[in-house]
């Protein structure tokens, strides 16, 4: 799996360096600039990074080779999902560094925004990435808005109904979202494993 | 012993069946793979690196099923190159070392390195801003710098210029002269085929129409002009194609088949290849 990752980190490296900027530089941006997208560059991070990186995959043909590789289809299905943790994990320390020097610290409301946008990173990586690994990007890239947008209309529906059992918003509220997201997440590993074996080749 | 057993492999596409494909390589030797654009080399390639589900068909490779956990290890001992060479665009010979080092446990730095100074590849050039050939020579040295004992090579030498098809040949000759090192080879070069090939496995429409060594094929088919009415006076079963136009007709037979007043003539493994696809295309 190191093999694969280095692979991602040279593409993305190489390729995408600007990309790597931006959501640096949003990241960090303090809101006071009036402009800030901190948390949407986190979610950015998480999805266009692999997303992306399937895209080149498949212009190199890359898979054809990987598959004659000494690589299990386990190692190269984790190894993207390994990455696109890396990738959001790089853009949430982006936005601590920004909350902490040019921000009011951790706020309530700024934990909250963050830990929401995590689990719906994790719950539409978790639906999304079975989709490119049996379809690949070009097919798959179609069905991200739907999947977007479904996952939109859900956590409304669940925004809607927190408000109706009147839950104050408390950061602790986005803990059982990341818990089911993360647990969403490791699934779906599974799922792509079995989608990316039956994928028509 | 065989570095690899095939048994009955098939796979079937909704336009394309690849059909119970069998034969036994044995280890040391070099098989070459020839058949038509589509007729499956690649698939069956494919296949034999369990790399495609298949439909049905048992393999062995270098002593492992190829569908057993332990495959993967294999893997280890075989060298792979495919017609596009498949790496990331922006990767450079460097840095596709040090990729293919943590990829390969038998990885030999030194060997790589050798390679790329033999075939004059600059180390920090992307691999976008490379020849087919440079390309390909990149592709094979990464192939033989991990210990391999079995190459896999898909259309390695198509496209290339005569010279760097000769010394990418030259490279494969050197590979197998280490007892146990085995090489499939395909293309539809037949002619290089013929140059380094101890066996000829003919690939047409998804079957395996033949599968022998050179050798014997060479030493076994002739060609025998005449007229159409003279041809047609030979024993059917001696008689493995024909052709027939306006100014004569011609067949490939089979030497040991023929009565002794005939005249043959030496034959090649491309006309032998083309005499036996037009028997099969008519016979399908």
């Amino acid at each position: 799996m190191k093999a694969l990752l280095y692979k991602d980190f040279l593409v993305l490296w190489k390729q995408m360096k600007f990309v790597i900027f931006m959501v640096a530089i949003f990241c960090i941006a303090p809101s006071t600039t009036g402009f800030s997208l901190n948390t949407f560059f986190v979610a950015y991070a998480g999805m266009m990074v692999p997303a992306t990186l399937f895209a080149y995959d498949e212009r190199a043909k890359w898979d054809s080779l990987a598959a004659m590789m000494p690589f299990t289809t386990q190692d190269m299905v984790l190894s993207r999902y390994v990455f696109s943790w890396l990738a959001t994990a790089y853009a949430v320390l982006c936005y601590f560094i920004g909350q902490l020097f040019f921000e009011s610290g951790f706020p309530d409301e700024a934990l909250i925004t963050l830990g929401l946008t995590l689990t719906l990173l994790l719950v539409v990586q978790a639906i999304y990435f079975p989709i490119l690994f049996r379809l690949g990007s070009e097919k798959g890239r179609m069905l991200l808005l739907l999947v977007i947008i479904g996952i939109m209309v859900l956590a409304f529906l669940g925004a809607a109904v927190l408000d109706k059992l009147a839950v104050a918003p408390s950061p602790s509220v986005t803990l059982p979202g990341l818990v089911i997201g993360a647990a969403l997440s490791l699934a779906s590993v599974k799922v792509s494993v079995k989608q990316y074996e039956q994928r028509i080749w | 012993m065989n570095a690899i057993q095939c048994r009955g492999l098939t796979k079937a596409y909704k336009d394309f069946t690849l059909d119970n494909i069998t034969f036994d390589l044995p280890a040391g030797t070099i098989l070459g793979l020839v058949g038509e654009n589509g007729a499956g080399k690649s698939t069956t390639l494919k296949l034999l690196m369990d790399a495609i589900p298949r439909d049905g068909g048992q393999v062995t490779i270098l002593g492992t099923d190829n569908q057993s956990p332990d495959f993967h290890r294999t893997k280890e001992d075989i060298g792979v190159v495919l017609d596009e060479a498949c790496f990331p665009e922006v990767i450079t010979p460097k840095e596709l070392g040090k990729l293919m080092g943590y990829a390969y446990q038998n990885w030999d730095q030194a060997q790589y390195e050798a390679y790329l100074d033999r075939f004059r590849l600059p180390r920090d050039k992307k691999f976008k801003e490379f020849s087919k050939g440079m390309k390909m020579k990149l592709a094979i040295s990464v192939a033989l710098s991990h210990k391999a004992k079995l190459l896999l090579l898909d259309e390695a030498t198509s496209g290339l210029d005569p010279m760097v098809r000769d010394e990418i040949l030259d490279v494969f000759n050197e590979f197998t002269r280490e007892e146990d090192n085995t090489v499939i080879l395909s293309s539809h070069i037949v002619s290089d085929l013929e140059k380094i090939c101890d066996y000829i496995a003919f690939l047409h429409q998804g079957r395996l129409v033949l599968f022998e060594e050179k050798d014997r094929l060479l030493e076994e088919y002739a060609i025998v002009k005449g007229t159409a009415e003279q041809l047609d006076a030979l024993d059917p079963a001696a008689v493995a194609g024909k052709k027939v136009n306006a100014y004569g007709a011609q067949a490939l037979v089979r030497r040991s088949l023929i009565p002794a007043t005939f005249t043959t003539e030496h034959t090649n493994l491309e006309d032998i290849i083309l005499f036996l696809a037009q028997d099969s295309s008519t016979s399908l």
